[in-house]
């Protein structure tokens, strides 16, 4: 297929599972300060640490100046020009769909563009005056319904594959962030889980429903919440769909299905690098994480992602 | 009340009633043609309410399926959708019949046409059959390109021809398009809206089909191929700001073909390659939806960012086909319209079977002092524009800008031609605030032309002046379309959907089956027997 339908579709998958993202953490986040009255933690202070995630804080700062949950809420939801704003995904993955049009089927463009059209009629104000929630999981169906459509009106060939692959990219990369985030949250900021410390469950109950895993993780770990679990469940799980691990692994296997190689060897550079980080998660423990520090595991995988991203932009998608 | 209760009121405000109506042989009494009976009496008895009802899920569907096209220069709608009327436009089947092999004649000769004009010896300047410096001043004449090898001898692969009907009813022809005509998009997505909508109305009359017309055209550009094996057929378009995107994509989509931009495309030694994720891959066939002028920049306009460095030379080498060829836009200038029928009995030896709107050419002298003493009754157009741009329509213009048309006129004589005002055909069209009233119409077909013969869709875009008293139906300016239906011949054994649809319970054609003994077999399975089978 042509490359640079390649790079829309693969942005189209990359922007709208960052929409999902965001969506679902300004959800969680509004709803945990919100029933939290004696929470642990200051709300403000968990809003800031969702801004870091983006790593547009001092963007937010300069906008809008005090951290306000209103006004958060207005720059991660419905900013127009604060490019990672679930506006400006939907925006952007719209523009790419216009351009692959006649590559998605058509109730896939239409539902890309009947989100967008609808997500024009709302402001933060509209929002937070009815029922957020209801709103935010709204732009997250529509975002499942894309998928699902993909599932079933697309051929599955390059264009399906490199949708996925920046469907899966964008979620080991938004998971690493999301865990890394929480996880200072939760430390007090150190990264450090000292056994002496105060065990916020709420707070962990938070991290993992703002991953849409508190349900699974509970079947899977019946013996309880243990911050060593949650690590383990978000990050290096082989069954949960949005673990890291999971995302690093299909990610790969698109890769492969667009290069069609097989399993004993890579047959770029994109390969090699998802191959390899998911060779690592496969191997990886939550001992391993802790040795290696948490920040640093953390931060080392969006590095990772970044670099996996630009090479199978190098390799495919240039035009 | 009914939903025609305006429709008088509508007709006398709007200055209508010169025009040939298409629904009613009498329009002050609401006596419809035989043709739309059936149409008037559902929609007479329909409340408006009702109407619209399905008007607001026609608009809810082009919205939401981005239906839509860009306007020029207007900075407040990007985006807007091309209006559908949603009561049709019926064409009985003995005057389609007329319309077809008029058209088909015309765009025979038109190719013959450009045949001739494009090689070394052209015959039809020899035997002065039009003045030639015309062709060699019109703008769209491609010199350069005289004896270049073009597959089939064919130039124009696609063309639509605008049709109007004068007072009386007969049809003309009022322009051919034969660069990059488009709408063709809207014609495919009408029938879908109207049988969704109106599936009872569809249901009750022998609309004859549209929907092979993707199959044709790609048969059509397959042929052209330089390269006989699975040649690569793509679809050339501007880009997504193009007014006309939505129909690219949607004929790309239709036909599954690649639909690429200038910058995906690349020519290396006179073969053309597009940028796939796989490496170069050859492309034999372009369906360009760019004009001339923005093919090549080494070849015309150097400016150009929308095509490809070098596919000139790739074409003139024959490595890859051009659909339609290069130079035909010589053919539709306005001032060789005029000669048309003169062509016509050139090359076929036949009369024309559709009349062209009569016209006057400002560089012949008697016609320049016709136009100048007259143009205040005439339309004035400039030669070599379109989309309704650069025209001058006397009747409503105030007297300077008459004046000011005049004086451009006089200036450049080559480029302008005047035609009388026609009375464009007028038919029921629903308005919001109003119900239905009056509204002129002209017809688009789409002719496609392969080597196997022409081919016309039934039917094609019925174009709306939706302004009262317009006469201008261009998309740009304040268009819609409507749905043309044209029926098929009463066929020996009854009316063929509706006969269906009537029986409510269809006997069996054959011996009743034996239903017990197969009850089994067309019963769905069932979750719980399923799981009471695998316990057993």
């Amino acid at each position: 297929m042509l490359s640079r339908e390649a790079d829309s579709l693969f942005w189209i998958g990359r922007y709208l599972e960052r929409a999902e993202a965001t969506s679902r953490l300004v959800d969680v986040q509004y709803h945990a300060a919100l029933e939290s009255p004696a929470s642990l933690n200051d709300p403000t202070s968990l809003w800031t640490s969702i801004l870091e995630i983006s790593e547009d804080e001092l963007i937010y700062k300069a906008r809008y100046g005090e951290v306000e949950e209103s006004n958060i809420i207005r720059f991660l939801v419905f900013d127009p020009d604060q490019p990672n704003s679930v506006v400006s995904c939907v925006r952007a993955a719209r523009q790419n769909a216009q351009g692959v049009r006649e590559i998605l089927s058509s109730e896939m463009w239409e539902t890309i563009n009947r989100s967008f059209l609808e997500l024009m009629k709302w402001d933060a104000e509209r929002m937070l005056a009815g029922s957020p929630h209801e709103f935010l999981v709204g732009i997250r169906n529509r975002c499942h319904l894309f998928y699902g459509l993909a599932e079933r009106t697309m051929l599955i060939g390059d264009a399906y594959y490199f949708l996925k692959a920046g469907v899966y990219l964008e979620r080991a990369d938004q998971m690493a962030r999301l865990t890394e985030v929480l996880v200072r949250e939760l430390t007090g900021g150190d990264f450090v889980l000292d056994e002496n410390e105060v065990f916020d469950t709420h707070g962990w109950i938070a991290c993992l429903k703002s991953a849409s895993a508190f349900e699974a993780f509970r079947k899977t770990y019946r013996g309880g919440i243990t911050p060593d679990n949650v690590l383990s469940f978000l990050t290096l799980d082989w069954e949960y769909p949005s673990s890291i691990h999971h995302a690093v692994s299909m990610l790969e296997r698109c890769l492969r299905s667009i290069s069609g190689s097989s399993g004993r060897r890579y047959a770029n550079d994109a390969e090699k690098l998802a191959g390899k980080l998911h060779a690592e998660l496969s191997f990886c423990t939550v001992a391993d994480m802790h040795a290696a520090g948490l920040h640093t595991f953390l931060e080392n995988i969006q590095v990772r992602c970044a670099e996996i991203g630009t090479a199978i932009t190098d390799r495919y998608l240039r035009h | 009340m009914s939903l025609f209760a305006a429709y008088n009121d509508g007709l006398v405000r709007g200055g209508y009633q010169g025009a040939y109506d298409e629904m009613f042989a009498d329009p002050a009494n609401l006596t419809p043609r035989p043709h739309y009976k059936a149409l008037y009496e559902r929609l007479a008895t329909m409340s408006p309410e009702e109407f619209r009802r399905r008007v607001a899920a026609a608009d809810a569907t082009l919205m939401n399926q981005g239906i839509t096209f860009t306007v020029y220069g207007d900075a407040a709608g990007v985006e807007r959708t091309f209006p559908v009327d949603l009561i049709p436009r019926i064409v009985p089947a003995d005057e389609w019949d007329l319309v077809e092999r008029g058209l088909t004649q015309r765009i025979r000769a038109l190719n013959l046409f450009l045949a001739d004009l494009y090689r070394e010896d052209c015959q039809i300047r020899k035997d002065r059959v039009l003045p030639f410096d015309l062709i060699e001043s019109a703008v769209h004449y491609r010199r350069a390109f005289v004896g270049c090898p073009v597959p089939h001898n064919l130039f124009v692969h696609i063309c639509g021809t605008d049709l109007i009907r004068d007072a009386r009813g007969n049809w003309c022809v009022l322009e051919d398009n034969l660069r990059t005509p488009s709408g063709v998009s809207y014609v495919l997505e009408n029938r879908q809206i109207l049988a969704r909508i109106f599936p009872q109305v569809f249901a009750a009359h022998p609309v004859r089909p549209v929907d092979h017309y993707t199959t044709c055209l790609l048969d059509n550009l397959r042929a052209l191929s330089p390269r006989p094996y699975n040649p690569v057929v793509v679809l050339l378009t501007p880009g997504i700001y193009n007014s006309a995107y939505f129909e690219h994509a949607f004929l790309a989509q239709q036909m599954g073909i690649e639909l690429v931009q200038g910058t995906d495309l690349y020519v290396d030694a006179d073969v053309v390659y597009m940028k796939t994720t796989h490496g170069a891959q050859r492309v034999d066939v372009i369906y360009r939806r760019i004009d001339d002028d923005f093919l090549d920049p080494e070849v015309f306009r150097s400016d150009s960012v929308l095509g490809i460095p070098g596919l000139m030379r790739a074409y003139a080498a024959g490595n890859v086909a051009l659909a339609n060829a290069v130079g035909t836009g010589v053919a539709d200038d306005k001032v060789v319209y005029r000669y048309i029928p003169d062509i016509i009995r050139y090359y076929l030896k036949e009369d024309p079977i559709l009349p062209n709107v009569e016209t006057y050419c400002a560089w012949e002298e008697a016609e320049q002092d016709h136009i100048l003493a007259n143009i205040e009754r005439l339309v004035v157009k400039a030669a070599n524009e379109s989309g309704g741009y650069g025209m001058l329509i006397g009747p409503q213009a105030t007297r300077e800008e008459c004046a000011a048309f005049a004086e451009k006129v006089k200036a450049t004589p080559r480029n302008y031609l005047a035609q009388p005002v026609v009375d464009l055909s007028a038919t029921p069209c629903y308005i919001e605030g109003q119900g239905i009233v009056p509204r002129r119409v002209d017809l688009r077909p789409y002719i496609l032309s392969g080597p196997s013969g022409v081919t016309i869709i039934p039917g094609g875009l019925t174009r709306v002046a939706l302004r009262e008293s317009s006469y201008v139906v261009n998309s740009s300016q304040g268009g819609g379309s409507k749905d043309t239906w044209v029926l098929s011949r009463p066929v020996a054994g009854g009316r063929r959907r509706a006969a269906m649809t009537v029986s409510a319970a269809p006997a069996p054609t054959s011996p009743a089956p034996a239903v017990k003994s197969h009850q089994s077999q067309g019963q769905w399975q069932s979750q719980s027997q399923v799981q009471s089978g695998m316990k057993s």
